[in-house]
């Protein structure tokens, strides 16, 4: 099985998909040229190389290099998804969300419902999320509890190469509005990805580590992390089933359930503020529907409710790490 | 004076270490070569490791409960007249030299473009007689982890993903048995392969059947494990579970039904299924092959293996519950041997049994 990065994917993905469709189109800022590049084209494929080569192979019809204004291009893929087309519109960073919030929250993700089914907005937004690249409070942040609040909206984080193709295949295809989130720390992770084409359903949550004791449930890049502790807490004899959402909206609340009522724990681990956040959502879940099978308070590693630092000691310390997992693993244990 | 190194082995391509879970001996046990000496869980399922060697087990290097990469010394046999410091030597100088010798796995991965389209071929190449492993229905070449190694001592190994699964083309046309049929003898035919023996597991079994009765001059031997088609039917429970079960925890309920020890099944193993599932044309394939073997009788390669002129076999887990075995008696000249503690996989639970038949059979 040949191995890819999650980078590979995503181009392979969005090529393979605008083969299949002539309807699909790319769009966003600085995906065909490139910052710095003087015109050239494909220089660099966007600043983190998921779409280099499109245009050779597409051309500048379906391989649209935008203005920066969010506002503009992300309403026009909305438009375009509305009259017929299956825009791909890349939002550079998810923390420039604010510009352009009005076509997604008042428009894409309302129109299917205010045209009473008549319509769909098949619009695949893909964005990026995520601290830990020395970037500022204005280039790290993890905002996918905003859009997983809005209903209308389909929210996917893909934390494997595999899993990447098989759910972005899903959104192009997808008639409502999807916003993937790629962490920018995790370009170069590699996985067995089949040559061939595949769709992941969304709501399917992943299972990557299992275990009697504890469940953590962990989004985007902590499941990395929530795997690495595990693993390490495993030969301590303590068994964790780690839990990957994989789609925040909608979410598998089955498995989540399910597994808490096996182990009786609960650890959330979130990168993102922690207060009305996908961590404190999956929380209220458990507690709610759950409640009897816990054994100990319900447990959340995420990032303090601060902006994301910018000095390098600060923000290391800012984002959950697997040690600070094992050691809320164990608090659990000790708990009940 | 003979120390040999007990080696974590390399079961199939996918395989990079394993984990004991036991040793079946204690140290200082004398051992006999075949012997039963720990069991080694991988990501996939678990396996028992027999002895390479005889001796006595002098050193246990690694305990149970450790992580070791396929290669990686577990444990010394040799003989009484070894002195211990000769061993710690051998012990202290086993990873360098094993760095040295930079063995890589024999195994190759190639695809065919055939006239069924393409084929995914895994190959162990050997001096020996060419052997020829068709898998069941949902499988895939890596259901032959256990046995590839072993059987490359002795045999040149090829084993492909059926059309419909793996990475092989996923299209079967109208008569989709017979286009399973057609991928293995044109793989055959590509390769070269003139003669082989060949090894079938359940609808694998009943392809090899109905090759060598279509093309008897390429048959040296056959070895039908767990056959389908020459009396109870599949399951129909695991058919339709294994294509349609949507929850993880029903779909590993189906995938108990394969083996013995329900244990066995690792989330690997379910997480395998799921996305082999998911790639494009297989929930049409895995229907029309269930929709086929609904519809011929279920004894369609009995009378076929009586006209079948070449040393034949069937091996069957005893506790099978995918295609029941019978009471163990002869089914038309080909002898059936029940193996205790194996149920569907049985080439996988029982590898090393199964492996002994297949060579015992070829002759070799």
């Amino acid at each position: 099985m040949p191995r890819k990065t999650i980078r590979q994917v995503i181009t392979e993905t969005l090529a393979a998909e605008m083969r299949r469709d002539p309807t699909v189109i790319v769009m966003g800022e600085d995906i065909v040229g490139g910052t710095g590049s003087k015109g050239q084209l494909d220089a660099w494929g966007g600043p983190f190389g998921t779409t280099k080569g499109l245009i050779a192979e597409f051309g500048p019809e379906r391989v649209i290099d935008t203005p920066i204004s969010e506002a503009g291009f992300i309403g026009a893929a909305t438009g375009a998804a509305l009259t017929g087309l299956r825009p791909v519109a890349e939002l550079m960073f998810s923390d420039f969300f604010g510009v352009c919030f009005d076509q997604i929250y008042n428009q894409a993700a309302k129109l299917r419902y205010m045209f009473g089914g008549r319509a769909v907005t098949p619009l695949t937004i893909r964005t990026r999320y995520g601290a830990g690249t020395r970037s500022a409070s204005q280039h790290s942040q993890s905002p996918y509890s905003v859009f997983t609040h809005v209903p209308g909206l389909k929210v996917v984080i893909p934390t494997s190469a595999y899993d990447m193709k098989g759910l972005l295949t899903q959104a192009i295809r997808d008639d409502d509005p999807v916003v993937v989130f790629e962490h920018k720390k995790m370009y170069d992770v590699e996985d067995d990805v089949p040559d061939d084409s595949y769709t992941i359903p969304f709501g399917e949550a992943n299972i990557t580590h299992e275990g009697d004791d504890v469940t953590i449930v962990a989004i985007g890049r902590m499941v990395l992390f929530a795997n690495e502790a595990a693993a390490k807490l495993e030969r301590e004899g303590i068994g964790c089933t780690v839990v990957d959402p994989r789609t925040t909206s909608p979410l598998d609340e089955d498995t989540i359930i399910e597994c808490v009522e096996d182990t009786g724990r609960l650890v959330v681990v979130d990168e993102a503020n922690p207060r009305c956040s996908v961590a404190t959502d999956i929380a209220a879940l458990v507690a709610s529907k759950a409640f009897r099978a816990l054994k100990a308070p319900i447990e959340l590693v995420t990032a303090p409710h601060t902006p994301v630092p910018y000095a390098p000691d600060l923000e290391d310390a800012y984002i959950p790490s697997p040690e600070k997992i094992a050691a809320a693993v164990r608090r659990v244990m000790e708990d009940g | 004076m003979a120390i040999n190194a007990v080696t974590i082995p390399q079961w199939g391509m996918e395989m990079s270490d394993g984990t004991i879970t036991a040793w079946l001996i204690d140290e200082g046990a004398m051992v006999a070569a075949g012997d039963e000496i720990a069991e080694i869980e991988t990501t996939k399922i678990a396996n028992v490791l027999e002895s390479p060697f005889s001796g006595r087990l002098r050193r246990i290097v690694e305990p149970a409960g450790k992580t070791v990469p396929s290669g990686g010394l577990i444990g010394i046999v040799a003989d009484d007249a070894d002195a211990d410091s000769d061993i710690d030597a051998f012990v202290a100088g086993f990873a360098v030299r094993a760095a040295e010798a930079g063995e890589t796995n024999p195994e190759t991965s190639t695809f065919l473009d055939l006239g069924v389209g393409r084929v995914h071929v895994v190959r162990h190449p050997g001096d020996g007689p060419a052997a020829l492993l068709i898998h069941g229905f949902g499988a895939d070449t890596s259901t032959w982890m256990f046995n590839m190694t072993a059987l490359g001592a002795q045999f040149d190994v090829v084993a492909l993903d059926l059309p419909g699964h793996g990475q092989s083309a996923k299209a079967l046309g109208p008569d989709p048995v017979a286009t399973l049929v057609d991928a293995v003898s044109q793989t055959a035919a590509e390769l070269g392969i003139a003669r082989a023996h060949l090894v079938g597991h359940s609808l694998g079994a009943l392809c090899a059947v109905r090759l060598a009765q279509a093309n008897p001059d390429l048959i040296a031997s056959l070895t039908l494990l767990a056959p389908a088609g020459v009396g109870p039917r599949i399951d129909d429970a695991f058919l339709q579970g294994f294509v349609a079960a949507e929850r993880r925890k029903e779909l590993r309920g189906v995938l108990e039904m394969l083996v013995s020890d329900p244990d066995a099944v690792t989330l690997k193993m379910v997480n395998d299924v799921l996305r082999y599932r998911r790639l494009e044309g297989v929930g049409e394939a895995l229907a029309a092959l269930r929709a086929a073997l609904q519809a011929m009788p279920q004894d369609d390669a009995l009378a076929a293996l009586k006209d079948i002129d070449c040393p034949k076999q069937i091996v069957w887990g005893r506790d099978d519950r995918v295609i029941p075995p019978g009471d163990g008696a002869d089914l038309d000249g080909a002898p059936v041997h029940l193996i205790e503690g194996a149920g569907h996989l049985v080439h996988m639970e029982k590898a090393a049994e199964v492996n002994r038949q297949i060579v015992r059979l070829a002759g070799i």
